[in-house]
Formats: C-alpha cells, structure tokens, sequence
C-alpha cells in the first residue's frame, strides 16, 4: 500500500536536518537528504536541493560546522556536523515541537 | 546574538563568495544518487537522468543558495553604485557640471562657517574668556577713549564688580643696540596684566613693575636671537633708555597692540585726567554679569566726575565685550551677511543641481521606459536615482571640502591681518559634519526632482501641472534675485570706490617713516634734522621733491585739534578740525593743488608770524561767504592767533572712502611734532631710491628707524585692507548670480520642452502659432514675476544689512531693482524663446506622437 506523500512542512526541515546530524554524526548533503528521506518512509516528497540552502542558513546561524572530507568509496565531498551551540538549539527546537505536537493532539482529540 | 552573527557571516559571505561551492555539492550529490542508480542496475546514461530529477530544479537551488548567501540589499546597492558610476562617467559634461556646482556651494559654505567659528564662537585663548571685559571711558558725546591713569586707578579702588584689571598702553618703540634700528610694537604693561591675559614666560620670567626689564615675543626672540637663551639677560636700547631682557613669552594677537615688547608700567594718579591712552581690560567677578557691572561702573565714574568736575564732567564709563573689541563694532553683523548669501548661494546650487536632473531625466526616458517594461520596480528605479544622487553628492561634497581647506588658507593669509581672530580659523570635524549634513540634503533634492518627472513614471511627457517643478523655478528666481541685488550693490560701491580721487598723485611717491629717538631731541633739534634732511634727500638725482608730515597718508590716525575763530567769545564753543604739520615741500610733493593765496616757504620759521593753510572744506565749512585769506583763528586751549595764508585742495588721506574733512596745516617749523614721515617724489621706481634715502639719513643719525613704503601700495592697501570682504563678496555675489542664470535657463527650457505634447495637440486643434509661443513665453515669465515676487521684498530687507559695506551707493536704488527685474525677464524669455519657436514651428501630428 501507497503512503501518500505531503510536502516538507514550513520550518521542519531545519530541525529534521539538526536532528539527522545529532544523531548521524558527520554527513554530506546526499546523506542527509536521503537518511531524511529513509526515516521518513516514503511520507514526505524531499527536493533534495532543497537541503543545500537550509544547510548555509544553518551554518550561518552557527549551529552547523562543514568541511570538505572523503567519502566512503573515496569521493571528495563536503561533510556538516552540528555544533555544540546547535545541540542547545536542537534541544530547545525538540521540547518546542513536542509542545506543539501535544497541544495540536489535545485539541484534535477533544473535537472529536 | 545569533542573528548578528548570521548577518555578519552574510556580509562576509558578499565579499568572500565561493562560488564553486554549491556547484561542487550539487555536481557530488547527483554523482552520488546517479552511482546508486547504476549499482541498482541502471546504465550511466540513465542513472544521470533519473538523478537530475530526483535532485531537482537546480537553478532554483543555487538561486536560493545565492539569496540567502550574502544580502540581497546590499548587493543591489552595490549594483546601483556600479550603474552610477558607469552612468555619470558616460555623461561627463553632467556629471562635472553637477560636481563642481555642488562643490563650489558647499565649498563656500563651510569655508564662511570656519570664519564665522573663529570670530564669534570659538573660546578666545585668554584664561576665564567669558569674564573678560574691555572697559572704555566714554565722553560726554558718548565717544569711547581709552583710560587716563588716575582714572584707572579709581576704579581700581572703587569696583567691586571687577576682581583683576590688566592695563597697557599701546607704543612704537625704536629698538637700537642689536643691529640695524627698527620700530617695533610695544605695549607698557600693568604688573597684573600677566595674570588677567594669562601671560607666562616661555623662557625666563615675566618682570615686576619697579624694574627697567622688558619681556620680548617669541616671534621678536626668535627673529632677533634665533631663539637663543643667551637672550635672556641681553641689555637693550628702547628709545633710548636701557632695558635687561628678562624673559620670553607668546603675546596674544588679539590684545596688546600685536605688541612684540612689553615694559613695565604703574599708573600714577599725579598723571593729567585728559591724557586717554591706557586700554583697560577686567575680569569680571565670577556670577557678576555685565549689567551690574555696567551699573556700578555708572556709579563709579558719577563719583570721580564730581570730585574732578573740571576734567571729567559728563564723562562715564562703558563695557565693551572683548570679542567685539577685538573683532571691530560691525564685523559680527557683516559676518552674519555673508553667512547669509553663502546659505542661500548653496541652496541654489542644490537647486540648480536638481534642474540638471530633471533635464537628465528627458534623455533618460527610453532608458527607463525600458527598464520598467522589463519589470524593474519603481522603488527600485528610485533607489538607483537616489544612489546616483548621493554619487554626485558625496564628490561634491569631497570637493567642498578640499575648496574649503584652500579658502581657509587664502583668508587667513589675506584677511588675518584686519581680523587676527581668522588666524584661528581651521576647518575641523564640525565642518566635516556639516558637508555630511550637505551631501543628504543634495541626495534628497536630487532624487525628489528626477523622481518628479512624469517620464520617470512610464507616461509619455504628459504635460500636467508639475508643482515640485514649478516651485523649483519660483524659489530659484527668489534666491538668485536676492543675491544679484547685493551683488549689484556692492560692485557699484567697489566702481565708486576705485574712481575717487584722493587730492593728490601718490604715483612714484615714495613714504618713509622716520623714528629718532626721543631723548635725543628736542623740538628745535627735531626740526632742523628734518630740514638738513629734506635738503639732502632733494639733492639726490633719483629725488625730484621732498617734504614731511606727522601723519603720512593712509597710515595715520584721525587727529583733531580744537579752535575759535577770531572774533567769537572766550566763552563759545570750540570747533575741532583735523590738523597736520607739514615743511613746505610736502603741498608740491604730492601735488597737492594750491586754491588760492600761498604755500609755506621755509621763511615760515619758529620766529616768524604763526600761519596756518586751511582745506577747501573747511575754508567752505567756517567761511562759507568770505574770502578766509588774512583771517585768523585762535589755535588750541591757548587761543594764540594763527594767520591764515592759503587754501589747498582737500585730501581723503587717511582711508579712501574717508569723505576728506575738514583739516588745517601748520608749519612744521612752528609745529615740531614725532615721529614724522619723508614723502619723496621720484623719478623712477619709488623703492629704488630707498638705498640712496637710508645712506643720507643714517649719515645725520645713525640711529634713526626707517620704514619704506611706495605711497602707491599704501593707497591700494587702504582701498583694499578694509575691502577685501566687499570685493570678495562681490565677485562671489557675481558668481552666485552667474550659476543661478544658467541654472534657470535650464530649467525653464526643460520645462517648455516637456510641454511639447500638449502644444502639438493645441496646434492640432487650431490654436494660431503666434498664440501659441506667446502663451509659453507667458507662463516662463509668470513663474520669474512670482519669483521676484518673493526674492524682492526679501532682498529689500536683507539690504539694510550691507548698507555698513556700501560706498556712494543707496540699498534702495530703484536702478538695482529694475536691473533685476530686466535680467530674470530675460532669462525667462531667453530661455523659452528657442524651445517655443520649435514648438509652434512642428507638424502637429508628429507634436502628438512626440516623446
């Protein structure tokens, strides 16, 4: 059976990005985007490009560190890592989210 | 914090763009999905292609990425400035035009408000400035003297208001000893003039007031000992008295006579009451203001006046405030004048500079036309014409500035000497400020009025009523017709003033101040070393005639002496004439044209009957229907006759705007005077016979101070001392005049060409060509009449301010009025005869279709 795809929500990407360094530890743009689009299970539509212009926004805000390094079958490509500063944020962004998740589930719940 | 530092790392970002970057990750990530195709079993061809499409749009991407990489803002400003500067170097004619309008007004500006700073704001260089007063003593006609000594010392005991009084009197002294003798400046000073200017030794120490030491300037120390410690203890001969050198100091310019030389000085109260030479300056007790003091003052001078009737019956005593002392009674007033025309100059050259604009806008239409078709915002087309603004403003201003530096320079150089507070004046971070203040004003105005074109908008030159347009004509006129009316003025005064005739011929006369030292002479000495030598200095065969005078033309100070004539009682009122003490050669010298009876000989001597030569004015003035040859009046206090013998021409010899005055001449014989001065008509060059005059005077008294001086220089010097800021305004005021006329000009012919459209529908219509052009030529002259409708009554009352600066000239003048009127109709009429005769002369179709 089909999951049907949504788009990427306004604002997630930033976070679902964060939260694959956490736990990933050091990745290029390719391996986000696709470590993305495996937890996501088919359920999002991700224009991989998309990720490029969030990363910069991120490392601008200094919450991501990049550098060029080699990839496993020895490709030269450009890895990001979260910072100690983006740990904080993410923490903060995660406690934020589930605060809206729970609000948004009470109020379905109760309407129903 | 966070947002800082992204804005910091996007700015950075703008400057160290990599551009490769993203086309390196994009170009990886493809590879990436593409070699994960293939090992699912894909051909390369195929794996790129389902690669590129799983990855997506992308120059979105890298459009994106470029957006949030670097300020989207900034770069635009960036791209305005390139397109600027790309623009206005297309158009250098424009773009000089402009700069050098802006540059001049600004450039003028600030160098006026540097003057303005040095004269009226910036502290003057003595300790606690705003408690110093001058104290002048005021005669019972309210004419301001000096102080005499037991005067001084009253008040000194009396006054409560006045905590520290500094008092000295102004002195020539002729220094011998050290080298050639030379006169010099000097000032006797009070023991507590030291603390009241704040005055301290630079070198040694200042003198107390019983010694016979003297404190000499850093710049006679330098000039005379090279600076040389060895100074300090020197004897000296001033006058012919003996003085030690004590110390060095730096003597104010502003105070002091410029005096090079200070001696000491003790008022004594058995000095005359009459003899009005101390100038007096005090330090006001601290919180006491100058109204009190000015009261207590009255008090004080009541007290002395009845204890001394016969000496200082209605005379009083008056406050002056230093900085008006030391910049002269009218220069504040003057000063804000200039201000004032300067102000308005530079507002004009904004405005004109806002007119070039509109014309540029014209020829910019397609340009823009283009560029809106293209989809370029009006807010973005603004920004670019305000970036282009603040481009011409900023070198402008750049320029201003850099005029300024050398017009500061040129005014300390020419004018420091009338006004020695300019030799304080400096252009500083306030006047940057100001030229800041001036490249925002000028961006503004640029951008409002190329914004204003209806062209700039997309029309297509609909000719609608253009207010911001037409109040920039109406205020334009205004400016400029206040500023050609001053202009006018003053250039009549500067013509009247260079065709008066002095009385005399000063070409290839040559002057020189002779000094000899005063305890060597007395009366009879005096005389005949001046009749030895004029004897001598005629023999010379450069030297055609000799003769001597106590005041030398255009160097002297106004002298009156009082008299009766004969027959008026010892109880009438004395009259006052200016008096001079001539030899005889001194009338034919200076060609001086006898009227009528004779010239002095040198039988005229001490022993022979008193005579005296009246001027025409005053032989018009106190004989106005007789013949005053034979006549006698009674000289002085004293009342001894005095035989009139001639009538001579009148003189203007003390300043050539100086109406000449009345003026008697005695004998020098009868009338020994010092220091006196040679005139010497020569054949040749005035100064080459300097040489010649030094060997002859030096051989009677080695020890007699010379000064030189063509009589020629000392006359221009009169016309010019005064009226450098007459002639600098008024080739300012003519400038000023000139850059509003053509500013005009182009603005009013930009305005009937942008009406092109609307005439060629009016000629389609049927309206007559003649009509037509008239109606143009009428709407240009309407916006001067409403112009000069403003500018005129302005210019009227701002005229009563120059009325100080006028020579023979009346701020009224209906001819200057007129004369303004006639040149802006011209203009107006110049300007739009050109573009209305085309206009009424196009086919009417192509008038309609005419962008």
């Amino acid at each position: 059976m089909k999951v049907p795809k949504s788009e990427v929500p306004y604002g997630t990407l930033d976070l679902m990005i964060l939260k694959t360094l956490e736990s990933m530890g050091s990745l290029h743009g390719y391996g986000i985007a696709r470590r993305i689009e495996q937890v996501a299970q088919g359920s999002v539509a991700l224009n991989q490009g998309t990720v490029y212009p969030a990363l910069l926004r991120l490392e601008q805000k200094g919450w991501i560190s990049s550098d060029w390094g080699v990839s496993d079958n020895n490709r030269r490509a450009r890895y990001y890592a979260v910072t100690k500063q983006g740990r904080r944020q993410l923490m903060e962004e995660e406690a934020s989210w589930q605060r809206t998740v729970a609000t948004i589930t009470r109020l379905l719940e109760g309407a129903q | 914090m966070s947002s800082l530092g992204a804005l910091l790392a996007r700015i950075q970002a703008m400057f160290s763009r990599d551009p490769d970057r993203i086309n390196a990750e994009i170009e990886q990530h493809i590879d990436f999905i593409a070699a994960d195709y293939v090992r699912s079993g894909m051909t390369e061809e195929e794996a790129r292609y389902a690669a590129k499409r799983e990855f997506g749009n992308v120059t979105a991407v890298q459009q994106e990425y470029r957006e949030q990489n670097g300020l989207p803002i900034l770069e635009n400003i960036w791209l305005d400035v390139k397109f600027a500067v790309r623009s206005l170097r297309r158009n250098p004619a424009y773009t000089s035009a402009s700069t050098v309008t802006l540059a001049v007004g600004l450039g003028s500006l600030i160098t006026v408000l540097c003057a303005m700073s040095a004269l009226l704001w910036k502290p003057l260089p003595f300790p606690h400035p705003e408690r110093l007063v001058v104290v002048k003593e005021a005669d019972p006609r309210a004419g301001l003297w000096s102080f005499s000594e037991p005067d001084l010392l009253d008040l000194q005991d009396r006054t409560r208001s006045i905590v520290a009084l500094a008092a000295y009197r102004r002195g020539l002294s002729v220094l011998t000893g050290s080298g050639q003798p030379e006169t010099i400046h000097s000032a006797s000073v009070t023991p507590s003039t030291f603390a009241v200017l704040g005055i301290q030794s630079i070198v040694g120490r200042v003198f107390e007031p019983s010694e016979k030491n003297v404190v000499v300037s850093r710049s006679l120390w330098s000039r005379k000992w090279q600076e040389s410690p060895a100074a300090i203890g020197q004897a000296i001969t001033l006058d012919g008295e003996n003085y030690t050198i004590v110390g060095v100091a730096d003597l104010p310019v502003d105070l002091l006579n410029g005096a090079d030389i200070l001696l000491p000085l003790l008022p004594k109260a058995t000095e005359s009451r009459t003899a009005h030479d101390m100038e007096v300056i005090g330090q006001l007790r601290e919180g006491v203001g100058q109204g009190p003091a000015q009261a207590e003052l009255n008090g004080i001078a009541a007290s002395i006046a009845r204890e001394n009737p016969r000496t200082n019956n209605g005379w009083s005593m008056r406050l002056v405030s230093v900085r008006d002392y030391v910049n002269g009674p009218r220069t504040g007033r003057t000063v804000w004048m200039i201000f004032t025309a300067v102000a308005l100059f530079w507002v004009l050259s904004c405005g004109n500079v806002a007119g070039l604009q509109l014309a540029r806008s014209i020829a910019r239409r397609h340009e823009i036309g283009t560029r809106l078709a293209l989809g370029a915002s009006r807010k973005r087309l603004f920004a670019q014409t305000l970036t282009e603004g603040a481009i011409l403003s900023s070198l402008g201003a750049a320029l201003g500035v850099i005029l300024a530096l050398y017009g500061v320079e040129a005014i300390r150089v020419f004018a420091a000497e009338s006004l020695p507070r300019l030799a304080h004046m400096r252009v500083d971070a306030t006047m940057i400020g100001i030229a800041l203040f001036g490249v925002v004003f000028s961006t503004l105005l640029c951008a409002l009025f190329s914004g204003r074109s209806p062209e700039f908008y997309g029309g297509r030159g609909i000719s609608r009523r253009d207010r911001g347009r037409d109040a920039l004509i109406v205020v334009q006129v205004s400016l400029a017709s206040i500023l050609l009316l001053g202009a006018g003025l003053l250039l009549h005064s500067f013509v009247r003033l260079q065709a008066v005739d002095p009385g005399f011929d000063a070409e290839k006369v040559l002057l020189v101040h002779v000094s000899l030292e005063t305890a060597e002479y007395d009366d009879a000495r005096r005389v005949s070393f001046f009749r030895e030598a004029t004897e001598r200095l005629a023999r010379l065969p450069q030297v055609e005639s000799v003769g001597a005078t106590n005041i030398s033309p255009f160097n002297g100070t106004g002298t009156a002496n009082r008299f009766r004539l004969e027959g008026e009682g010892m109880s009438s009122e004395y009259h006052a004439a200016a008096w001079r003490a001539v030899t005889p050669g001194f009338f034919p010298t200076l060609g001086i044209p006898l009227k009528q009876g004779r010239l002095f000989t040198v039988a005229d001597g001490d022993h022979a009957a008193q005579v005296v030569i009246v001027s025409e004015s005053m032989a018009r003035k106190f004989w106005p229907n007789e013949d005053p040859i034979g006549k006698r009046l009674l000289w002085g206090k004293s009342g001894s006759p005095k035989t009139i013998i001639g009538i001579v021409g009148d003189l203007r010899d003390l300043a050539v705007d100086t109406p000449p005055v009345p003026t008697m001449f005695r004998p020098y014989a009868q009338l020994s005077d010092a220091p006196m001065s040679l005139v010497l008509r020569t054949k040749g060059d005035p100064t080459a016979a300097s040489e010649g005059v030094r060997h002859e005077i030096w051989s009677l008294d080695r020890n007699a101070a010379l000064e030189f001086q063509p009589l020629s220089r000392a006359m221009s010097d009169s016309i010019m001392r005064p009226r450098v800021s007459l002639l600098a305004f008024a080739v300012f005021a003519t400038i000023a005049m000139l850059t509003a006329a053509f500013g005009l000009y182009g603005t009013i012919s930009y305005r009937v060409n942008q009406r092109q459209q609307e005439i060629g529908i009016r000629l389609a219509l049927g309206c007559p060509a003649g009509a037509m052009r008239w109606q143009i030529r009428k709407d240009s002259l309407w916006l001067v009449c409403r112009g000069l409708a403003i500018g005129l009554p302005l210019a009227y009352l701002l005229s009563t301010f120059i009325t100080s600066l006028l020579y023979e000239t009346q701020p009224t003048q209906a001819e200057a009025y007129l004369l303004v009127m006639v040149v802006f109709v011209g203009i107006a009429l110049a300007a739009s005869f050109g573009p209305s005769r085309r206009a009424s002369r196009m086919d009417p179709a192509s008038a309609i279709r005419y962008e």
